[in-house]
């Protein structure tokens, strides 16, 4: 191959890889030495927006180290798309419509009371959440009307 | 820029040599080939670094993993252990996967609990010893070499088989030590036989042979799939190396035969059969009693299918796991960027390999029967077979590594082609083209890897779940390990796929 076209062809043989390969070596320096990769590295999120990601695995961090399961937190674009909603834990896996996410919180420490227990399950029907609106009647007595009770939306 | 190095014919009947290695040249051309050294070796470490980084953000695996260690952990020794991996199961035949977990859980005990630091660090390693030898094998010595070894780094990570070296262990992922082993292997049957008159010459033979059967064995009592050191060894014997002797050949296929006699005659465990577990067929899956029902009378046709697709998969990139996943996105609406970059990266890549293979060297013999060719050929055969029975990306992992070897030396010959301009100018279009899909490929390693991290995570929530405390370890030791490993695994956080771009998807694949 004449030297210019041997060139050519290395240099566009090559240079896609390696410039791949640098920018993952430096997402792998940073991975080792800060524990996070530059590309693709784990976000902060408040523990609903956790329980709208279905990342169980943080929700538990999360208590572990002192967040409390039954306040309200701030959840951006996951629950609502592009809006803010303020909701609690036992809320938010309502909103997922997951059972498994709901028996997580409770196990974590989420109080399911007499309280609390006609909100969720208006807004486990409102959301068709079925499975987690049986768990709920399954516990508390169903409100006969769901009219008054005041709902995350 | 110096041109391609020449490939070698056979210097004598059966004996394969490459000019390229440092013993067959003088010192002055050693020397002029010491940037090019210098720069393959560069990029193989910034590629190992790249893997070793993403690896080791993955936590200990629960699934098929915790249960082993648990399970290791009261033993009384290695040797217990070894023990119980000859005879805890009727199919499987994986002593030294128990012993590598015991292993790892004392040299865990003994850093003080720190157990990510050695489970994980273990596998950032083999991967690093994997681009090492990966790296060795190729032997890049002019700069048109370090041309095509940066793309075949890229092919050897973009292939889907690679991911699941890494991906998942079982605690300790036994597709990379198969991988590492069949490469190493090929390593040694590349280096020169010592001349008699050297010192130590017969001593060092022996202990070439010595380390390829100490490969085999290592392989093959940690996964069935070790068994496919020794057709490396065979082929490379084959197409003329001589860096494992004869001998050596033949001491490892006595290995095999022991480890024949020791699994069917004395142990009697027997293989997988139609429906032992679920499968991808056509555009869509059979489960284990769709398989009994469609092919329990004619389990030769699923047979046939499994290993015919599994070598297609890694020649084409489709089916996946037995799928035409393909065929699915197709019939349901716009096809995805991720199946046209794959296939066609692979098309083209297996069209240079095919070109490759049926091209006549220097020396005017036939380039199959070199021993890149025939040995990823022979890897390749026998990792289809060995997928008979379901099909499954890992099994076919060390046919990946080789592919990419083959593809090394194919684009190696094709840079040193003297076509003419407007040739040349396509080609170049082309191979610029190819390799920015393999070096797209190689990203969504990283990206799969993430996807990895986040399930191996979200396993350790539900382990030692407060409310079924009777399901915890009964032994203090055993309890111990576990909370260690879950709060390490939980208390590092890992990115949520539902926080990745949708665009994500749409190159690198749903997960």
């Amino acid at each position: 191959m004449r030297r210019w076209m041997s060139m050519a062809m290395s240099a566009a043989i090559a240079l896609p890889p390696i410039v791949v390969c640098l920018a993952f070596a430096a997402s792998g320096v940073a991975a080792l030495t800060t524990s996070q990769p530059l590309f693709w590295p784990a976000q902060t999120v408040t523990l609903t927006e956790a329980i709208g990601m279905h990342d169980t695995a943080e929700i538990v961090r999360q208590i572990a180290l002192g967040a409390n399961p039954n306040i309200r937190y701030d959840t951006w674009d996951i629950l609502k798309r592009y809006q803010h909603v303020s909701v609690t834990p036992l809320e938010a896996a309502v909103a997922t419509r997951e059972q498994y996410l709901f028996e997580t919180i409770v196990a974590q420490g989420g109080l399911l009371t007499p309280e609390n227990a006609r909100t969720l399950h208006c807004f486990a029907v409102q959301e068709h959440a079925t499975d987690i609106a049986a768990y709920i009647a399954a516990r508390f007595p169903p409100p006969a009307s769901c009219d008054g009770v005041q709902l995350p939306w | 820029m110096p041109e391609s190095m020449p490939e070698a014919g056979p210097a004598k009947a059966g004996h394969y040599t490459d000019p390229g290695d440092a013993g067959h040249i003088g010192s002055a051309q050693a020397g002029h080939y010491t940037g090019p050294r210098i720069a393959a070796w560069v990029i193989g470490a910034l590629t190992a670094v790249a893997l070793a980084g993403s690896v080791y953000q993955v936590p200990i695996q629960v699934s098929d993993s915790l249960e082993v260690i648990e399970r290791v952990i009261p033993m009384p020794s290695a040797t217990a252990a070894f023990v119980d991996g000859l005879h805890n199961s009727p199919t499987m035949l994986r002593p030294l996967k128990e012993v590598r977990t015991r292993l790892l859980v004392q040299a865990g005990d003994a850093l003080g609990g720190r157990y990510h630091l050695v489970f994980r660090g273990y596998h950032a390693l083999a991967g690093v010893m994997l681009i090492a030898l990966f790296v060795w094998v190729c032997r890049a010595r002019s700069w048109t070499d370090v041309a095509a070894l940066a793309v075949a780094l890229a092919v050897l990570t973009g292939m889907h088989t690679f991911v699941g070296l890494f991906r998942e262990s079982f605690p300790v992922n036994h597709y990379l030590i198969v991988a590492v082993s069949a490469l190493a292997t090929f390593a040694l049957a590349q280096s020169l036989p010592v001349a008699s008159d050297r010192p130590y010459a017969s001593l060092r033979g022996w202990l070439t042979d010595l380390a390829a059967i100490v490969l085999l064995a290592n392989a093959a009592l940690s996964f069935e799939s070790g068994l496919l050191v020794w057709p490396v060894a065979v082929a490379a014997y084959a197409a003329g190396l001589r860096g494992i002797s004869r001998r050596g050949v033949v001491l490892m296929t006595v290995v095999v035969v022991l480890y024949a006699g020791l699994r069917v005659g004395y142990l009697g465990k027997h293989g997988a059969g139609v429906g032992e577990r679920g499968t991808g067929f056509g555009a869509g899956a059979l489960t284990e009693e769709e398989q009994i029902e469609r092919f329990g009378n004619r389990p030769l046709v699923l047979y046939a299918y499994n290993v015919t697709t599994t070598a297609a998969s890694v020649l084409l990139s489709q089916p996946q796991v037995g799928r035409f996943t393909v065929v699915t996105a197709w019939n349901s609406g716009a096809l995805p960027p991720v199946f046209i970059v794959q296939i066609a990266s692979s098309l083209l890549t297996t069209a240079l390999i095919g070109w490759y293979i049926f091209s006549r060297g220097p020396s005017g013999s036939r380039r199959w029967r070199e021993p890149v060719p025939l040995t990823f050929f022979a890897v390749l055969a026998v990792s289809s077979l060995m997928s008979y029975a379901y099909a499954k990306d890992e099994i076919v992992s060390t046919a990946g590594v080789f592919y990419a070897v083959a593809a090394y030396v194919a684009v190696r010959a094709m840079l040193s082609l003297r076509p003419p301009v407007w040739a040349g100018a396509l080609l170049i279009v082309i191979a610029l083209a190819v390799s920015c899909a393999w070096a797209l490929r190689s990203a969504g390693l990283h990206l799969r890897l993430r996807h990895g991290a986040f399930e191996a995570r979200t396993g350790w929530a539900y382990v030692l779940w407060p409310t079924k405390r009777n399901e915890w370890p009964k032994d203090a030791h055993t309890l111990r390990v576990v909370s260690k490993m879950r709060e390490e695994a939980l208390m590092h956080p890992t990115v949520a796929p539902a926080m990745l771009p949708k665009w994500t998807e749409l190159w690198w694949g749903e997960d």
